[in-house]
């Protein structure tokens, strides 16, 4: 194992992502916390195992949960997806009308102006009948 | 934000309330990031929070794409989504590379200005997602 590919695995698992991705949102943070260490672990197994060529019994995380739900599921398919995104565009057009493209320069152009706050309507008062 | 709100007197609100707070140029602005699902939304928050930064949700990545790429600083979304092979180009250029609908996708291309953009993915609680993300 050259130092390139070990540099390279090491900023992988810093940056912490196949997928590149900045946020994981979940409802089981607890899971995801735990997992996330017992997989820091790995990667630290991992290195020590490409330095010293070892071969860990317990470096099997990824092949306990395998790749493979990505292709038995039509959930992750593109054109079920593309199907749901059209359903989604519907329905938020149908909300707050139709999807217009909004350029960049547009948006750049803008000078910023001091929001002009509608005022609350009026608090109800009891009046005197 | 959702799309029922007018997005004018939403933003105006909002601003009154985090300008309202101490040092919140410095403290509070940087922490906040904005969800859009409408692209009615985009011109309202360049010009009345512009110092906020927009991030896309949804679940599509062709709306991502089309309406919301040049706009918005991030994009949070659907991890089904994301798993398409479309999801996997759209990572791709969106950590490396531009307009995901203008440029070829070859991973090799070194002539790519990273785009920058974050990705956020939800929701992700299935153990094979983390994995999948994760690894």
């Amino acid at each position: 194992m050259d130092l390139t590919s070990f540099a390279d695995r090491h900023s992988f698992t810093v940056q912490c992502c196949r997928w590149g991705v900045q946020v994981i949102l979940t409802d089981t943070t607890q899971v995801w916390l735990d997992l996330r260490k017992e997989l820091q672990g790995m990667h630290a197994l991992w290195l020590v195992t490409c330095v010293c060529s070892l071969s860990p019994e317990d470096y099997n995380k990824e092949t306990e949960f395998g790749r493979l739900f990505l292709f038995l599921s039509p959930v992750y398919y593109s054109p079920l997806q593309m199907g749901i995104g059209i359903l989604q565009k519907r329905f938020l057009e149908r909300i707050a009308g139709p999807f217009e493209k909004v350029s960049m320069d547009q948006a750049t152009a803008i000078v910023p102006t001091p929001p002009n706050v509608v005022p609350p309507p009026p608090a109800l008062t009891a009046t005197a009948a | 934000m959702k799309p029922h709100n007018d997005p004018e007197r939403l933003f105006a609100l909002l601003h009154q309330i985090i300008s309202a707070q101490e040092d919140w140029q410095t403290t509070l602005a940087p922490r906040i990031i904005l969800g859009l699902w409408h692209p009615r939304f985009i011109l309202a928050a360049a010009k009345i929070t512009p110092y906020l930064r927009r991030s896309h949700i949804g679940a599509s990545i062709s709306v991502a794409r089309d309406y919301f790429w040049d706009s918005c600083q991030a994009f949070s979304m659907k991890f089904a989504a994301l798993a398409t092979a479309e999801g996997a180009r759209f990572r791709w250029v969106a950590a490396r590379g531009s307009n995901p609908g203008l440029v070829s996708y070859t991973p090799d291309r070194k002539d790519a200005q990273a785009a920058g953009k974050d990705i956020l993915v939800w929701t992700v609680n299935k153990p094979e997602q983390m994995i999948e993300v994760w690894i």
